[in-house]
C-alpha cells in the first residue's frame, strides 16, 4: 500500500482531489488512532454530541 | 474579547483545519500473517455507501492492490450505524489478514460519542497503514445565498433553525465539527443524518438540506457541475483547486471580532486533557 499511494497514476488521482497521500509503518498509524481517539473525545464533550 | 475563552483554542485546530484520514484496518495481529499470504481473495469492507470517499479510494487503490498481492480484493460496502456495523464484522472476523477494513476519520470519533460499541477500537483492529488525508469543505446548496461561511453565519442567525445540514451519519466527523462549530458560532441549525458522504451529497444538491462538511472525493464531480459550491476550507492546498473557497483565517478565533461571528454566551465545557492534533498535517 505505502508503495501503491506513491504510483504516479495514484498520486495524481490523490491530488487532483485534494488528497494527500500518508503512508508509514503500523505503528505510526496506531499512535496516530490513539492521538486522534483523545482528540475526538475532547470533541464530542465540547459539541456535547452522544449517541444515545 | 475572545469569542468563546480559552476553551476555544484547543478546537481550534479542528474547526479551522478540518481533514478526514483515510486508512485500512486488520482483523489480524500483524506478525501472526502466514509467510504464504494470500493465498485466496481479501475481504475489503467499506462501512459506508459506494460512492463515498473511502469508497471511491478503496476503489482507486484496488487494481493495484490486486496486482501486487496477486488476490482478488473484494470490496464489501456496509453502510449503516456510522460505520460500526461494517467495522464490526471486520473486528469479529478471523484474524488471519483476510478480512481488511477501510476506514475514515470517524473510526476514531465513534468511540468518543458511543461508550456501547460492540468492539475495541484499539484492541480487536490492528492498524495497517494510514493511506491518506483530505480537506474538507463547508458546501452549500448554490440556492442559498451567501457567498461565505460568515454570510451564512449571518444568514442562518436571521433564520434559526431553518436550515438543515447533512452529514454521513449521527456522531460522524462531520456532525461533530458542525455541530461545535454551529454551538461557537451561535446558530441553530437541524442535523439529517445520511447513510455515507455519497447519500449526504445528493441530499445537499436536492436542497433537502442546504450544509454539508464534506471532502472532496466525494463531492468534486458534483462541485464542477456547479450544483453544490465550496464556501469554505481551512487547508490551504484545497484553495489550489476551489479558488472561490474562503480560506478561513487561522488567528480568527484569537482577534477581537473574530470569525465565525459574535461571541456566545456559553462557554463549551473544559475539556480535561489538551488534544494531540501534531499529527495532522
Amino acid at each position: 500500500v505505502n508503495r501503491i499511494i506513491h504510483l504516479p497514476g495514484i498520486a495524481a488521482k490523490f491530488d487532483e482531489q485534494g488528497m494527500t497521500p500518508a503512508g508509514g509503518s503500523p505503528a505510526q498509524f496506531g499512535a496516530f488512532i490513539s492521538s486522534e481517539l483523545r482528540r475526538w473525545k475532547d470533541a464530542a464533550r465540547a459539541a456535547n454530541v452522544s449517541a444515545e | 474579547m475572545k469569542l468563546i475563552g480559552e476553551g476555544v483554542g484547543r478546537h481550534a485546530r479542528l474547526l479551522l483545519a478540518p481533514l478526514t484520514a483515510i486508512a485500512l484496518l486488520a482483523a489480524l495481529a500483524a506478525p501472526a500473517l502466514a509467510q504464504t499470504w494470500p493465498t485466496r481473495p481479501i475481504r475489503l469492507i467499506v462501512p459506508f455507501a459506494a460512492g463515498g470517499a473511502n469508497d471511491i479510494v478503496a476503489r482507486l487503490i484496488q487494481p493495484d492492490l490486486e496486482q501486487a498481492l496477486g488476490q482478488p480484493i473484494i470490496i464489501e460496502n456496509k453502510p449503516a450505524a456510522s460505520g460500526t456495523v461494517g467495522t464490526d464484522q471486520v473486528a469479529k472476523a478471523t484474524p488471519d489478514g483476510y478480512s481488511l477494513l477501510m476506514a475514515f476519520t470517524t473510526h476514531t470519533v465513534n468511540p468518543a460519542v458511543n461508550a456501547k460499541l460492540p468492539y475495541d477500537t484499539e484492541r480487536d483492529l490492528a492498524p495497517v497503514v494510514l493511506i491518506g488525508k483530505s480537506p474538507l469543505l463547508f458546501i452549500v446548496n448554490p440556492s442559498v445565498p451567501a457567498k461565505t461561511l460568515s454570510q451564512f453565519v449571518a444568514l442562518a442567525k436571521q433564520n434559526p433553525r431553518k436550515f438543515n445540514y447533512g452529514t454521513p451519519g449521527a456522531t460522524s466527523q462531520a456532525h461533530l465539527v458542525i455541530a461545535l462549530w454551529s454551538k461557537l458560532a451561535g446558530i441553530e441549525m437541524q442535523h439529517v443524518p445520511y447513510r455515507g458522504g455519497a447519500p449526504a451529497v445528493l441530499g445537499t444538491v436536492a436542497g433537502d438540506v442546504q450544509l454539508t462538511l464534506m471532502s472532496p472525493i466525494a463531492s468534486l464531480a458534483q462541485i464542477n457541475a456547479g450544483a453544490l459550491r465550496p464556501l469554505a476550507t481551512g487547508v490551504p492546498s484545497a484553495i489550489r483547486i476551489f479558488p472561490t473557497c474562503q480560506a478561513l483565517p487561522r488567528a480568527a478565533f484569537r482577534t477581537s471580532k473574530p470569525w465565525p461571528g459574535p461571541a456566545s454566551s456559553r462557554r463549551p465545557e473544559r475539556p480535561q486533557r489538551s488534544s494531540a492534533a501534531s499529527m495532522r498535517k
